[in-house]
């Protein structure tokens, strides 16, 4: 008898949401199915607001990235004045982009993973998570709070709130960078420098560890897209769009924020409020593709930071072309995180960082006016219309997560195929589903622009759709 | 200083008082109104901080006093503010955000600190959006603000 079973809540992750896996009458996996249940509704509730207004909009998608909405808003707002922001403003915000993607990377790895990668896979539930590790693990659990409290503090000492910070403003920012900051973060940053070399040290030495988990977690061909500065640089501010294949292969280059719709498109599924976003040359579903750090690291030729570029040559070796499995999404944020702190340490040395020269003032010159940032997750984008009076009227937000929405489906049903069998259903086989998931460090609460605390639920179907059992872990 | 030597060289400071809660969620707000007081009344060896939430980095904050007071808005159908002493979390199922207990045991078992805890309960009747908080939560914030300052004075 066909059977269905559900991971119900799928824990440790930003939002909420459901996988369904089909068996067949063999009790095989026939297939898995991830669904988000959270509806936002912001592309409707911001029209007739005006631009102005869309970063601080924006950013309360989301209490984790707030920061990536105020970028991508900001640069859409940029393009409807139709001014070049100071040079001074586009280095203030790149700290701060810089700043939150350590925060976030930090708090995926540290909070959300590390409790697999170090307590194990086959660990109970309430022993997979941060505060068991400061029992377990204390180092670690204070490295990833060093990490996260510092990327947290650089956005507080520079935008005036850790989280939902108004200083990003179309034309540049709110207020230049006070000295006293400056010296702090320079201060600060060889220890950051310290403990993320210590923490990737020990990932490299336990990574193979994982060695089946590396196959079967989402590892297949797939294209890649990202930013990439005009000399091949990683980017997360600025650049243009790079697709590339599984062998690292340029399938589409230099591809300007507005012109997005000639090669994206977004597909609607019945069953979750996440679209799936596919390349639009190869069509759906054959368009997959995959944004974040495994995709940036993957589109990018260099970094343009000493130690990074070290560490991007190690990362490397993992494949003669792209690598491929999701589960290396974990090294490249930690690489990420140490080309942060890097890059914010040269931008600090700036010698107009200090200037009091930080927004450019204007009124709406355009009706139109697309932003696009890398967010910890992937590629972020807001575009909007406006009428003659700066009045949203039409606005769309292609979210990172969103991006990954077709991998993911991929990633679940491969590792589902590998560790679900029929009627053994273990805790550590449901968890290694779920922490295919959390490879991908999904933001569903952005992604899906739900309230409350919507559980995740778990459920088993014949294959004549009947529900025959359901389990759920709501916490 | 780095991370271990935060560890070893950090001497317990006295009060800290985090009121933490939603401010655009009506009676959610009251623990950061509350903190707002106190930051105004200016009391020595006090430090008075806000959150929309707790978490897990703040178990380094926790660690460096002695005695740390969390102010909350509580949904129950409580008659009263309540002030009580806040015991180590036994459960550690959680994720990216915590409760007072568990930052009391990570503050402990990451930084070695004894720090003494207390939470600080102020019944909430409306937490829809809005800034306003509601005249019952109003009513109980002069007791709240009693207790917290016979907190703050003692050592």
């Amino acid at each position: 008898m066909s059977r269905t079973i559900s991971i119900d809540p799928v824990t440790r992750i930003e939002g909420h949401a459901k996988i369904t896996i089909y068996l067949n009458d063999e009790g095989e996996v026939r297939d898995a199915r991830f669904h988000v249940t959270q509806y936002r509704g912001f592309e409707k509730f911001c029209e007739n607001r005006p631009y102005t207004e869309m970063p601080a909009l924006t950013a309360r998608t989301c209490g984790i990235c707030p920061v990536s909405h105020l970028m991508a808003a900001a640069k859409a707002c940029d393009e409807i004045l139709a001014v070049r922001i100071p040079d001074t403003a586009i280095k203030l915000r790149r700290i701060l982009n810089l700043a939150q993607i350590i925060q976030s990377h930090a708090l995926s790895f540290f909070h959300l993973s590390s409790p697999d990668l170090l307590l194990g896979m086959d660990a109970p539930p309430e022993q997979r998570n941060i505060l068991a590790l400061a029992s377990s693990h204390p180092e670690m659990a204070r490295d990833g709070i060093w990490l996260r409290k510092f990327g947290q503090q650089i956005i507080e000492k520079m935008a005036g709130k850790r989280v939902h910070p108004a200083w990003v403003v179309p034309g540049g920012v709110s207020s230049p960078l006070a000295p006293e900051v400056r010296d702090w973060m320079l201060r600060e940053i060889p220890e950051g420098i310290r403990i993320i070399r210590r923490v990737l040290d020990w990932y490299k030495g336990v990574y193979g560890q994982f060695a089946d988990e590396i196959e079967h977690f989402a590892n297949f061909p797939s294209l890649f897209i990202a930013l990439v500065s005009d000399s091949d640089y990683l980017e997360h501010y600025d650049g243009t769009l790079r697709v590339v294949d599984e062998r690292r292969r340029v399938v589409a280059d230099g591809i300007k924020p507005a012109e997005y719709l000639d090669y994206l498109a977004e597909y609607v599924e019945p069953d979750s409020y996440l679209k799936s976003p596919y390349f639009k040359m190869m069509g759906y579903p054959e368009g997959i593709y995959r944004v974040g750090p495994l995709a940036r690291l993957n589109c990018a030729e260099r970094s343009g930071a000493p130690l990074t570029s070290v560490e991007l040559f190690t990362f490397r070796k993992l494949s003669k072309g792209a690598v491929l499995s999701s589960f290396h999404y974990h090294y490249a944020r930690l690489i990420e995180i140490l080309f942060g702190f890097e890059r914010i340490e040269q931008l600090l040395n700036e010698p107009d960082i200090l200037s009091p020269d930080v927004r450019a003032h204007a009124g709406p010159n355009r009706g139109e006016g697309v932003g696009m940032s890398e967010a910890p997750r992937g590629m972020l984008l807001h575009h909007y219309k406006v009428d003659r009076n700066g009045l949203v009227t039409w606005a769309n937000l292609v979210i990172a997560t969103g991006h990954n929405n077709l991998a993911m489906n991929r990633g679940i049903a491969q590792a589902a195929k590998h560790y679900v069998k029929g009627d053994k259903i273990k805790e550590g086989a449901l968890n290694r589903v779920e922490a295919v998931i959390r490879c991908y460090d999904p933001c569903l609460s952005c992604s899906t622009h739900a309230f409350g605390d919507m559980p995740l639920q778990l459920q088993l179907i014949d294959s004549k759709g009947a529900l025959l059992d359901e389990q759920s872990r709501i916490h | 200083m780095n991370n271990q030597e935060s560890t070893e060289k950090q001497v317990p400071r006295t009060t800290l008082v985090i009121g933490y809660g939603n401010t655009v969620r009506g009676d959610d707000g009251v623990g950061p109104a509350l903190v707002h007081w106190v930051e105004q009344q200016h009391w020595a060896g006090v430090t008075a901080q806000t959150a929309q939430q707790l978490f897990p980095e703040m178990a380094q904050d926790v660690a460096n006093y002695k005695r740390v007071l969390f102010v909350d808005a509580s949904a129950e159908p409580l008659p009263k503010v309540r002030l009580y002493p806040v015991l180590e979390a036994s459960n550690t199922l959680m994720a990216h955000r915590c409760c007072p207990g568990s930052l009391l045991r990570m503050a402990r078992e990451l930084y070695g600190a004894q720090t003494e805890a207390h939470l600080l309960t102020i019944p909430a009747d409306c937490m829809e959006a809005g800034t306003a908080l509601s005249a019952r939560t109003r009513f109980f914030m002069e007791e709240a603000q009693t207790l917290l300052a016979q907190f703050c004075a003692q050592e």
